[in-house]
C-alpha cells in the first residue's frame, strides 16, 4: 500500500473512532446487592429500569476462615427471589476476607477455587433452576481487600478459578481495587482478571472520631490518584461509587460497630440523644438502637453520602480517566442496593451524576 | 538463623564481589532452610497479644459458672475461645450423661456412645430382633457392649425403636457441608415426621416419648415449616407426662424449647423467641453459647416487652445478664439491675469477675507494665473511662458487701480490696484485706486474699533497698504462690526494672528483664559499671547474687574492653582487660586484625589454616597502642606501621572479617540501612537497645591515607590508595545521599567526592605492580580505571 492511502486508511480510521477522544464512553449504570435476601421490589425494578440498569452485582456469599474447623467455608449464601429479575444480568460476587488468604494453606488454594466455582454453579441452579434459563452476565467479580502478604495466595486463587472455567470460555474475571491499590500497584500487585473495578469509597480513616466521613474525602482520594490516570494502571477499570450512610459508634473514643442505614431520624429523640455537633451525637440514656445496646455516653457519627459530593467524585474520577475507556462499555456501579435507594437518589439525579464520566 | 550467618551473604555486595553463584545460592537457600530459627515468642516481630498480668484465680466461682457461664463472659481470654471450640463436645456429653442417668449409671458411657452415636441402623435392628427374639443372644459386634446387653436384657423395645427412628432422622438435621448447596429433602422429612407422630403415640415411656417430640419438632423446623413447628409443640408437649419423664430434670425439654424460639423468630416474633432463648440461657448449661448468640433485641420497646414474659426476678436479672456478656459492655448498669431484682443471681459473681478482669487490663501494674505502649497502640489500654468505670464499679461493690444480700458477700469484699489497689488506694486495700482475713473461712478464697496481698506488697515496693531485694528473691526461691500463679514473676522484676530505673541503677534495672547477651550488641558504659559495682560487692543481696549468678565479672570486664575498643579507647580498653587476670585473657577469643585483604568477605579470613599469628584480646590491644607509638615515634618505617594499623581497624570494624574483635553481633541486614544509623545504631526487633555496629572508618582512612603519604614505596602507596578508596565508599553508605540499588544486588554507584583514592590510584599509581593485580581482582576499579 502507498504511504497516502496508509494515511487516508488511518485518518478514516481515527473519525470513526474516536481516537482523538471525540467519543463518548457509553457509561453503563449497575449496582451492588450486598443483602443476603435478594428481593428486588417493583419500586426498586422501576427505578432501575428507569436509570438504565441492566447488570446487577449480587453477592453471592462471603468465604472466611473457620477457625473451628480450621477451613475456608462460605457465610451469608444468598437467598435469591427472581421476581422482577428477568432481563437483568446477575454478576455473581464473592467476597473473600483477608483472614481466610492468610490461614489457607497454599495448598489448598486450587481446592477453594473449586468449591467457590461450584458454589456459585449450585446457586445460580438452585436459584434460577435451569442453565439456559440463568440470566447470568459473562461476569464474575471478586472482592478482597488483598495486603502483600496475601496477594500471591489471592492471584493464585484467581488464576486457579479462571483455568476452571476452561480454555476459551467467554469468562471476564473482575476484581475490585481498593484506591491504595491502585497508587501503589508496583507492590500491592494487580491481579489477574479481566478487569478491575475501583472502589471509590472507604478512603477516609473510620477509626478515628474527628474524621468528616470516611465514606467518601476527596482531599484523601486526591492523593491516592494525583499520582498518574487511571491509563497508568494496568487494568481497565470501571468504577463503584457509594450510596449507602451508616452511624459510626464509639465508646470510650474507641471504634465499636459500624450501623447500616442509620439517618438523623431516630437520633432526633432527644429523650435519648443529644447532638454535640453536625451530624454528631451522644447517647444521653442507655438505649437500644437497631439491636445494638448503646451505653449512656457513646457518641455516634453518622456518614452518608450527598448527591453533590458523588458529583464531585465523578468530576474527579473522571479527570483521572482522562481518554480513556473511550468508546468503550464503562460500568458505574453503585453500592448499593435497597429500599431507601429510590428516595434518597432520584434516578434523574443519578443520571446527571453517570453523564460526567461520558 | 543468627544474624552474622547472613552477614556474610550481604557482604558480597562490596564493590570486590563477583557475584554469586547459582550453587552458592542454592547453598546459601539450603543453609537458611537447615538452620534453627530462634525467635521468642512474646517479643518476636509480629507480637499483638496483650500484654499485662492478672491475679484473679476462676476457681473462686462456683463451678458451674466457671465452665458454662465464665467463658461466655471473658471473651477477651483464651478461656472463651476454648470454650466455644468445645460446646459441641459439651452437648454431646450432656445427652450421654442424661441417658446414662435415665439408666442408672449401670452402663459405661462409651457403650452408651457407640449405641447413641455411632452404631449402623443394620447393627441397632439386628439388637432389636435379638431382643424381641426368646433365644437370639445379642449381636456379635455387639456383644461386648453394656448397654447393648441391657437393652437385650431388659427387652427395652422401646428405646430400641427410638433409637432407629433418631438414626432415620439424622441426616436430615446434621449440618451440611456449607459448600454444597443441597436443599433438604422435606418429602422425606414429612414422612419421618408423620411416623414419628405414630411412634410417639404408640410409645408407652414417657422419657421416650419426650425424645420423640424433640426429633419431630427438629424435623419440621429444619425443614423450615416453622408454622407446623410450632403446632407440633403445641400438639405433642401436653402429652409428654412432665411427673413422669422427669422433665424438670432433663436437657431436651430446652432443646426443644431452642427449636420453637427459631421457628418464633423465622414467623418474626423475635421478642417471644428472645424470651425462649433466655429461658435456655438460664436453664440449659449445654445451650447457653447459642442462646446468647440467638438472642437478639432490636429496640427499648422489644425489651419492654420481652421483660414483661418474664415470670419471676431471675429471669428479668437473666435478661441484664445475657445484655452484659456483651463483648464491650460496661457491666455495671446491668449488675446493678441484677442486684436490684435477684441480688443471689448467679451470674452476678461471674460478670463481677468479668468487670475486674476488665480493670485489671487497664490498670494493673500500669506504672511500670514495660509494654504498656504496646498495649496502648494495640488494644487501646488504658481505655479512656476507665477512671470513672471504677469508681463506678466500687461504688457498686461496696454496696453489695455492706447490704450482705449477696450470695457471698466475702466474694464482694475481697472484690473491693482489689478494686481498692487497683485505683492506686493502697492504704485502703490493705485495710480491707486486713478486716476480710480475719473472717474468711473459704480455703481458694483465703489463697485468692493471699495472691492479692502479695501483688499489694509488690506493687508497693518504694526502693531497691537491701530488704526488698531480700524480699523479692525470698518470693523467687521460695514462695508458693509467686510459683503457682503465672503474673507474678512478670509483675515482680517489672515492678523492680522501674525501681531501678527510678535510682539509677541502670545495669540491674536491665538484668530484671533480659538477659546480658541482650545488651551486648550495643552496650551501655553505666549499665556496665553498674553491674561491675554489684560484682565486686562483698555483701551482695540475695537478690542481686540471683541476677548476676550466670555472669562474673570477668565477661562484664570482657564486654566492656569491647565496647571501649568499639569507641576507640583502646588505653581504657586495655585497662578494663587487664582487670581480668592474665590466665583467663585466652578465653575471650583468639584474633588476627592485620591480614591484608582487598575483598570485602568477612567469612572469607577466618579459616585456621590461614591464620599465621592470633592475638587474644589483651595482646591484641597491646599491640596496637605498640604500633600507634611506633607510628608516630619511628619516622622510617611509620608508613608501614599506618599501613597495619589502617587494616586492623578496617578489619575490626562492622565491614572487616574480625568484626568480633569489637562487636559481640553483627546483623548482615544492617548493608540495607547503614545511612539511617543513629551514631552507629539501628533498631533490632531482639535487642531492646538496639544494635551498635561499628561502621566510623574515619581513623582507618585516616591511617590509609597516612601510610600513602608517608610511603617512599610507591607500591605501599598504591596498597593504601586502594583501602582508602574502600573506606571512603562504605563512608558514603552511611550518608544521607546514599540510596541502595533497587534490585539484583548492583554495586551503589559512588559520586565524586567519594571517589578521591580511587581516582589517586587511577592517575598517580598506574605504573604499579599492586595497579595491575587490583585491575584483575576487582572488577568495579577495573570499570572506574577504563573511564
Amino acid at each position: 500500500m502507498k504511504k497516502g492511502t496508509w494515511l487516508l486508511v488511518i485518518g478514516y480510521w481515527c473519525l470513526v473512532m474516536g481516537c482523538s477522544g471525540g467519543l463518548d464512553r457509553n457509561v453503563c449504570p449497575a449496582f451492588y446487592h450486598w443483602q443476603t435476601h435478594l428481593q428486588v421490589s417493583y419500586e426498586n425494578r422501576a427505578y432501575l429500569d428507569s436509570l438504565g440498569v441492566r447488570r446487577l452485582y449480587v453477592k453471592y456469599f462471603d468465604v472466611d476462615w473457620d477457625e473451628a474447623s480450621n477451613q475456608a467455608i462460605p457465610l451469608a449464601e444468598v437467598q435469591i427471589d427472581t421476581s422482577y429479575l428477568n432481563k437483568l444480568q446477575i454478576v455473581p460476587t464473592i467476597f473473600i476476607t483477608n483472614r481466610t488468604l492468610l490461614n489457607l494453606p497454599a495448598g489448598e488454594i486450587e481446592n477453594l477455587a473449586g468449591r467457590i466455582f461450584q458454589k456459585i454453579k449450585d446457586l445460580t441452579t438452585s436459584s434460577f433452576g435451569e442453565p439456559s434459563r440463568t440470566p447470568l452476565s459473562d461476569e464474575i467479580q471478586f472482592d478482597c481487600d488483598w495486603t502483600e502478604q496475601t496477594k500471591e495466595k489471592y492471584f493464585h486463587l484467581l488464576t486457579a478459578f479462571r483455568k476452571l472455567s476452561g480454555t476459551g470460555s467467554s469468562l471476564n474475571l473482575s476484581a475490585t481495587i481498593r484506591l491504595h491499590q491502585i497508587k501503589f500497584f508496583e507492590k500491592t500487585g494487580v491481579p489477574p482478571v479481566d478487569k478491575g473495578v475501583l472502589m471509590f469509597y472507604n478512603m477516609g480513616d473510620l477509626d478515628e472520631w474527628p474524621t468528616e466521613n470516611s465514606i467518601l474525602d476527596l482531599n484523601t482520594a486526591e492523593q491516592y490518584l494525583s499520582a498518574g490516570t487511571s491509563a497508568g494502571y494496568p487494568l481497565p477499570l470501571d468504577m463503584a461509587l457509594p450510596l449507602f450512610r451508616w452511624g459510626v459508634l464509639f465508646r470510650d473514643g474507641r471504634l465499636l460497630k459500624l450501623i447500616n442505614d442509620l439517618d438523623g431520624k431516630e437520633l432526633g429523640d432527644t429523650t435519648r440523644f443529644f447532638k454535640i455537633a453536625d451530624n454528631r451525637f451522644e447517647v444521653r440514656k442507655s438505649t437500644y438502637l437497631q439491636g445494638y445496646y448503646l451505653y449512656e455516653g457513646d457518641q455516634l457519627r453518622l456518614e452518608a453520602v450527598t448527591l453533590r459530593q458523588l458529583e464531585d467524585a465523578a468530576s474527579l474520577l473522571g479527570k483521572w480517566m482522562k481518554k480513556a475507556r473511550r468508546g468503550q462499555e464503562l460500568n458505574v456501579v453503585f453500592y448499593h442496593l435497597d429500599q431507601q435507594i429510590p428516595k434518597t437518589y432520584p434516578y434523574e439525579r443519578l443520571e446527571q451524576i453517570l453523564d460526567i464520566f461520558k | 538463623m543468627s544474624d552474622w550467618n547472613k552477614s556474610w551473604i550481604y557482604s558480597n555486595r562490596n564493590f570486590c564481589s563477583r557475584g554469586l553463584t547459582a550453587g552458592m545460592l542454592s547453598a546459601i537457600c539450603l543453609t537458611l532452610l537447615l538452620l534453627p530459627v530462634e525467635m521468642s515468642k512474646a517479643c518476636s516481630p509480629f507480637d499483638r497479644g496483650f500484654h499485662g498480668y492478672t491475679f484473679i484465680n476462676m476457681d473462686i466461682l462456683p463451678k458451674s459458672q466457671q465452665t458454662t457461664l465464665a467463658p461466655l463472659f471473658m471473651r477477651f481470654d483464651k478461656l472463651y475461645q476454648d470454650y466455644h471450640k468445645t460446646v459441641d463436645a459439651a452437648n454431646r456429653d450432656d445427652n450421654l450423661a442424661e441417658w446414662s442417668e435415665r439408666f442408672c449409671g449401670l452402663v459405661k458411657t462409651d457403650d452408651l456412645a457407640y449405641i447413641v452415636y455411632k452404631a449402623s441402623p443394620e447393627e441397632l435392628e439386628l439388637l432389636g430382633t435379638a431382643t424381641r427374639s426368646k433365644s437370639l443372644p445379642v449381636p456379635v459386634s455387639l456383644r461386648d457392649n453394656e448397654f447393648a446387653n441391657y437393652i437385650w436384657k431388659q427387652k427395652c423395645t422401646e428405646t430400641l425403636d427410638y433409637l432407629l427412628f433418631a438414626k432415620a432422622c439424622e441426616p436430615h438435621v446434621v449440618a451440611n457441608d456449607q459448600w454444597k448447596t443441597t436443599s433438604r429433602n422435606k418429602e422425606a422429612m414429612q414422612q419421618l415426621i408423620a411416623s414419628g407422630k405414630k411412634q410417639f403415640n404408640r410409645t408407652n415411656s414417657a422419657y421416650m416419648r419426650l425424645r420423640y417430640a424433640y426429633q419431630i419438632i427438629r424435623l419440621a423446623h429444619y425443614a423450615g415449616q416453622y408454622e407446623e413447628t410450632l403446632e407440633l409443640y403445641g400438639e405433642l408437649i401436653p402429652q409428654v407426662d412432665k411427673r413422669a419423664s422427669r422433665w424438670e430434670q432433663s436437657i431436651i425439654p430446652w432443646w426443644i424449647l431452642g427449636h420453637k424460639a427459631g421457628a418464633l423468630r423465622k414467623m418474626g416474633n423475635n421478642v417471644e423467641a428472645s424470651y425462649y432463648y433466655a429461658q435456655i440461657f438460664m436453664h440449659c448449661p449445654g445451650k447457653r453459647a447459642s442462646a446468647y448468640q440467638s438472642f437478639f433485641i432490636r429496640t427499648d420497646q422489644e425489651w419492654e416487652e420481652c421483660f414483661r414474659m418474664c415470670q419471676s426476678d431471675a429471669e428479668r436479672a437473666t435478661l441484664y445478664a445475657i445484655r452484659a456478656a456483651g463483648a464491650e459492655s460496661k457491666a455495671v448498669e446491668e449488675m446493678r439491675k441484677i442486684y436490684e431484682l435477684d441480688p443471689q443471681n448467679e451470674n452476678l459473681e461471674v460478670l463481677l469477675v468479668q468487670e475486674i478482669r476488665k480493670m485489671e487490663r487497664n490498670l494493673l501494674g500500669l506504672e511500670f507494665n514495660d509494654r504498656k505502649e504496646h498495649n496502648r497502640r494495640y488494644f487501646n489500654l488504658p481505655r479512656p473511662y476507665t477512671g470513672k468505670y471504677i469508681i463506678a464499679l466500687q461504688n457498686f461493690v461496696r454496696t453489695c458487701r455492706e447490704e450482705k444480700k449477696v450470695a457471698r458477700p466475702e466474694v464482694w469484699q475481697l472484690a473491693e480490696g482489689y478494686l481498692e489497689f487497683l485505683a492506686g488506694d493502697f492504704y485502703a486495700a490493705d485495710k480491707t484485706y486486713t478486716e476480710l482475713g480475719k473472717t474468711v473461712e473459704n480455703k481458694l478464697l483465703k489463697e485468692q486474699l493471699d495472691v492479692f496481698r502479695l501483688a499489694l506488697k509488690i506493687a508497693a515496693f518504694e526502693k531497691p533497698d537491701a530488704p526488698t531485694e531480700d524480699f523479692a528473691a525470698s518470693l523467687i526461691q521460695n514462695d508458693k504462690l509467686y510459683k503457682q500463679y503465672n503474673s507474678f514473676p512478670d509483675f515482680l522484676k517489672d515492678k523492680m526494672h522501674s525501681l531501678y530505673i527510678k535510682f539509677q541503677q541502670n545495669g540491674k534495672a536491665f538484668l530484671c528483664q533480659q538477659r546480658l547477651d541482650d545488651m551486648k550488641p550495643n552496650p551501655q558504659l553505666a549499665m556496665l559499671d553498674d553491674l561491675l559495682a554489684v560484682s565486686l560487692k562483698q555483701d551482695k543481696s540475695s537478690f542481686e547474687r540471683l541476677l548476676m549468678q550466670n555472669y562474673p565479672v570477668n565477661d562484664l570486664l570482657n564486654i566492656k574492653t569491647v565496647m571501649l575498643m568499639g569507641q576507640g579507647q583502646y588505653e581504657a580498653a586495655l585497662e578494663t582487660f587487664r582487670r581480668i587476670p592474665a590466665g583467663s585473657w585466652d578465653d575471650y577469643g583468639q584474633l588476627d586484625p592485620f591480614k591484608e585483604t582487598f575483598k570485602d568477605c568477612i567469612s572469607c579470613y577466618q579459616r585456621s589454616d590461614t591464620l599465621i599469628s592470633l592475638y587474644n584480646r589483651g595482646e591484641l590491644l597491646e599491640t596496637i597502642l605498640d604500633l600507634e607509638f611506633k607510628a608516630k615515634a619511628d619516622l622510617e618505617g611509620a608508613a608501614r606501621h599506618y599501613y597495619r594499623l589502617g587494616l586492623a581497624y578496617y578489619n575490626m570494624s562492622y565491614f572487616g572479617y574480625e568484626w568480633r574483635a569489637m562487636d559481640f553481633f553483627r546483623s548482615g541486614n544492617t548493608w540495607t540501612k547503614l545511612h539511617r544509623g543513629k551514631d552507629g545504631v539501628y533498631e533490632h526487633w531482639k535487642y531492646p537497645i538496639g544494635n551498635k555496629e561499628n561502621t566510623d572508618l574515619s581513623r582507618a582512612l585516616y591511617a590509609f591515607e597516612k601510610a600513602r603519604s608517608l610511603a617512599s614505596d610507591n607500591e605501599l602507596a598504591a596498597k593504601a590508595a586502594f583501602q582508602a578508596a574502600r573506606c571512603e565508599q562504605k563512608i558514603y553508605f552511611m550518608t544521607s545521599q546514599y540510596k541502595p540499588e533497587p534490585c539484583c544486588n548492583r554495586i551503589p554507584r559512588l559520586t565524586e567526592s567519594y571517589l578521591v583514592n580511587f581516582d589517586r590510584l587511577k592517575t598517580q599509581y598506574p605504573n604499579t605492580e599492586f595497579y595491575e593485580q587490583i585491575i584483575q581482582e576487582c572488577k568495579y576499579f577495573a570499570v572506574y580505571a577504563r573511564k
